[in-house]
């Protein structure tokens, strides 16, 4: 009645004790991520020209600019002395404002855990971005969109006038 | 698909450009969609664009024999109500509802006009281009609904 | 004695997503019903009329979650018809090429919940494994599993990685030897499943042309449509494949039709990889652009039916009106019909063998 194909799906599954286990042991050890895995996002702080692109493009509001002090941050070509703080309780991860952006200076992490235990604590101002940017997360440098250009390194000579 | 019958069968009640009809009165409509419905299957989509003060609404129908598509086009204005053509394409039924949802048309002779995508006690009507979010719409919850 | 109603409410782990069913019930015997949808509506549409075009595309991701690339690859095909650019032949191959993989793992989640709707948990796990393959490759071609976010009016964002072809056919191997073995035992030719599905919840071909039903469920009832081959679009007018066909119009007959597209697609997969050119990917656009007045039309076969979209422009930055028409909208709306005659156990494997997804039909 059935008997014999519900015998060989069961002769299937006993096949698989064969197999090592899938399991991922999260979180004493890393998930396995990809090369292009979109996590947080770091900022160079010095290369930021502030020309408010990231702020216009992001689908969730979750970019606004912050007025800088122009000592403290070492800009080398900045007119507006402004640069983007991001709120990670509204980002969704996308990768829009990374590929905007013109002097390349956004990127893309594979830290995946940043949860805490109040969320005000989720949104990051420029010089905690920058903090990200200087620890152990190195961030990756992918081709850019054009075949041309170069990938661009964390400090090229930008703003020469 | 050549739409020299619906010239001749029609005369100056339509402009025809490319694949599209333009209807000059909106009175006109049911004869039209039965003497499409010879050739045509289903409908397969309605748009509505909002261009105040006006409604133009766009009818695609299509068959399934061939790739073959018609675009019919009628304009009418915020507080006038439109003909239904479910009686002749059964598909139209949900598409119809929807539009009264969203746009706040009223068809006539529609078989059961009442909103689908939003709860029933609603206020508003939200695609329109003048909707504006009031503070009934910020605190709505649906609490008092029942079931 | 008197009829009873059947809430089978929007909560309920075997309604595929929120569907409300109010059905008529005596004794054992459905006499008709009613269907409510609207549990998960997010206001798409009104959004794409306050984003800029580009800030869309995460949105567009959201709509049919389980094959997000093809509703990408059919909105950068209705931006790319109303600006009226081409896009070069290498990034219409890997159109091609991801479109027909997400089609393989929107098919590889009916299989499994189709089985568990029927008790058989088994072949739920089974599909999921084989799905993790694929998306392993999705993610390493565009960085994301459930949204990728990888197209670009004009092309696509990054290249393919280097040794692309050793990465998939391997997996495509493994894949039809699976598809081919070890899911028989358990659902196709199993008599269990065969005496659940035969002859249950038939559909007529007049049932078909009435309500507008298009995709695998149309086939399943003797219309042979595809409108891959009778409206070619990108590189399919010079692939090789066939598109099956089945008489009965009941479950089995929906089953049947969807096991073989898999296959159907693993022979188009294996052809475009082979036939892969070199040279640009895209055709690059800027990033915030003005379309001038016009309307555009443009539709595609989606995994479950035929999807289109139609975009009416002003002149702006944003979009005017966009109305994105769904497969699964004109499903539900003809079920009150199919389900007239069955029984009560029955219910359940007529609305899994026709495989709505809630996130299109409420958008």
């Amino acid at each position: 009645m059935g008997i014999k194909e519900t015998l060989k799906g069961i002769g299937y599954s006993i096949g698989n004790l064969k197999n090592k286990p899938a399991t991922y042991l999260y979180p004493d050890k890393p998930l396995p991520v990809q090369e292009k895995s979109r996590g947080m996002l770091s900022l160079d702080l010095e290369g930021c020209i502030g020309c408010e692109l990231c702020q216009k493009i992001c689908p969730a509001d979750a970019i606004t600019m912050m007025k800088i002090d122009q000592n403290k941050a070492h800009f080398k070509a900045n007119a507006r002395g402004e640069a983007p703080a991001v709120d990670f309780a509204k980002c969704i991860f996308c990768g829009l404002c990374v590929d905007i952006c013109p002097p390349n200076v956004l990127h893309h992490t594979h830290k995946y855990d940043i949860s805490t235990n109040r969320k005000d604590d989720l949104f990051y101002d420029p010089f905690r971005l920058n903090e990200v940017y200087n620890e152990e997360y190195k961030p990756l440098n992918l081709k850019s969109r054009n075949e041309e250009e170069k990938p661009s390194e964390p400090s090229t000579e930008q703003g020469k006038n | 698909m050549d739409l020299e019958r619906f010239r001749e069968r029609f005369g100056d009640k339509v402009k025809i450009d490319k694949n599209i009809l333009t209807l000059a009165d909106k009175k006109d409509l049911i004869r039209v969609v039965k003497f499409v419905s010879k050739y045509f299957d289903v409908l397969y989509m309605l748009i509505v664009v909002h261009r105040p003060p006006k409604f133009e609404l766009n009818y695609i129908f299509s068959r399934y024999q061939d790739q073959e598509i018609i675009q019919i086009k009628v304009e009418i204005s915020d507080k006038e109500n439109i003909a239904s053509i479910s009686n002749v394409f059964k598909s139209a039924e949900w598409e119809e509802r929807e539009a009264y949802d969203m746009f706040g048309i009223v068809f006539r002779d529609h078989p059961d006009l009442r909103r689908i995508l939003l709860p029933e006690d609603w206020p508003g009507h939200p695609m329109r281009k003048d909707f504006v979010v009031t503070e009934e719409i910020k605190h709505w919850t649906g609490l008092d609904l029942k079931f | 004695m008197g009829e009873i109603e059947l809430n089978i409410g929007p909560v309920h782990p075997a309604t595929h997503g929120v569907l409300r069913l109010k059905a008529r019930v005596e004794k054992d015997t459905v006499l008709g019903g009613d269907v409510e949808i609207g549990y998960l509506h997010r206001a798409m549409e009104k959004i794409a009329e306050q984003r800029l075009f580009n800030s869309f595309f995460p949105n567009v991701d959201k709509l049919e979650y389980v094959s997000a690339l093809n509703w990408e690859i059919l909105y950068a095909s209705v931006l790319e018809k109303a600006l009226g650019i081409d896009i070069p032949p290498r990034a219409k191959y890997i159109r091609v090429i991801l479109a027909e993989i997400q089609r393989i793992m929107s098919h590889l989640i009916f299989i499994g919940a189709f089985g568990q709707d029927l008790g058989n948990i088994t072949v739920f796990t089974w599909a999921l494994r084989e799905r993790e393959l694929l998306m392993d490759i999705v993610e390493k071609i565009s960085g994301g599993r459930l949204a990728p976010m990888y197209l670009r009016v004009g092309g696509t964002e990054y290249d393919l990685p280097e040794g692309f072809d050793s990465m998939i056919l391997p997996v495509l191997d493994r894949l039809e030897e699976k598809v081919n073995k070890d899911y028989k035992a358990v659902t196709y030719e199993n008599s269990l499943f065969k005496m659940r599905t035969k002859g249950v919840g038939v559909l007529t071909r007049d049932t078909v042309k009435k309500y507008g039903i298009t995709g695998p469920n149309m086939r399943a009832s003797g219309i042979e449509r595809d409108l891959r081959r009778s409206e070619p679009y990108f590189v399919y007018d010079s692939l090789d494949f066939d598109i099956p066909v089945e008489d009965a119009g009941d479950s089995y007959a929906r089953f049947m039709v969807r096991i073989r597209e898999i296959q159907e697609s693993i022979k188009i997969l294996r052809q475009a990889v082979r036939a892969l050119p070199k040279g640009n990917y895209i055709n690059k656009q800027p990033w915030m652009f003005k379309i001038p007045p016009t309307e555009a039309f443009v539709r595609q076969e989606c995994p479950r039916g035929e999807g289109a979209m139609f975009l009416v422009t002003d002149g702006g930055m944003k979009a005017y009106r966009l109305k994105i028409r769904s497969p699964s909208f004109y499903t539900v709306q003809a079920m009150p019909e199919i389900i007239k005659g069955a029984r009560v156990a029955d219910l359940f494997t007529i609305i899994a063998s026709l495989d709505p997804v809630m996130g299109e039909v409420d958008r």
